[in-house]
């Protein structure tokens, strides 16, 4: 990663890692790293309203029977995850 | 009737941007979505072919996902773990193959996968997009509900227990 950076970057950069007692380099890979697993947390998650959300998750928890259009489905011997092997 | 392949995980020399919906809004989202699930997340695509021509009629993908809620910002409320699902991504039919009821064969091929991977990934429901309103109706007729504002388009199959 070839960082290009501006003298006032490089200068608050420094400031900011001499404050937490390491060096810019270190500074700035922690912060990037944190900042990227947050990222990549956030796309992977649908955040829902508490309505919404206490209805998703009662749903969940009964953990209901498969609908009997849907066992046909799955019991149908057309093409299945299982032949691959 | 013409003859289609099993889906089989999809490689490199798949090319997926070759299959076209009906909506070509929906094929571009597919397409950015699935780029990003490539990256973003272990996902897995599976194409299914039709034998002759070999050409792709249809494709899906899965990957793990989190349902969450927003934060209550209260100081003493304890914050509820998001829950782990399997997302169901955009399931495709390439138009040459409308009616040949390749979506079903996807859809089965899918929850199939997403059910047998559930225990390891402790996954509770799948979630899909019904981006078309084939699609909803698609999941609807197989038990799939609608997520609650998500305007319309999210869908979720609780899982029963392991069996």
């Amino acid at each position: 990663m070839d960082l290009r950076l501006t003298p006032e970057q490089k200068t608050l950069i420094e400031q900011a890692a001499a404050i937490e007692g390491t060096t810019a380099a270190g500074f700035a890979v922690t912060t990037l790293t944190e900042r990227a697993a947050e990222t990549v947390y956030r796309a992977q998650i649908v955040i829902l309203p508490a309505a919404a959300w206490e209805e998703f998750v009662r749903a969940v928890d009964e953990q209901p029977e498969l609908a009997a259009a849907t066992r046909l489905l799955l019991s149908d011997p057309g093409a299945s995850a299982e032949d691959e092997r | 009737m013409r003859g289609f392949s099993t889906p089989r995980p999809a490689t490199v020399d798949d090319d997926l941007g070759a299959v076209h919906g009906e909506v070509p809004e929906v094929d571009a989202w597919s397409q950015i979505r699935l780029e990003r699930a490539r990256v973003v997340a272990p996902s897995r695509t599976f194409v299914m072919r039709e034998e002759e021509s070999r050409r792709i009629a249809g494709y899906y993908w899965l990957s793990p996902h989190f349902v969450g809620r927003i934060p209550t910002g209260g100081s003493g409320a304890h914050a509820e773990p998001p829950v782990p699902v399997i997302l169901l991504g955009h399931l495709a039919v390439d138009r040459d193959f409308r009616g040949e009821a390749v979506d079903v064969a996807l859809l089965r091929d899918a929850l199939r996968r997403a059910m047998a991977a559930a225990p390891a990934t402790s996954a509770k429901a799948v979630l899909a997009h019904a981006m078309t309103a084939e699609l909803a109706q698609l999941y609807g007729r197989y038990g799939f509900r609608a997520l609650p504002s998500t305007g319309g388009q999210g869908a979720y199959l609780p899982l029963p227990p392991p069996t």
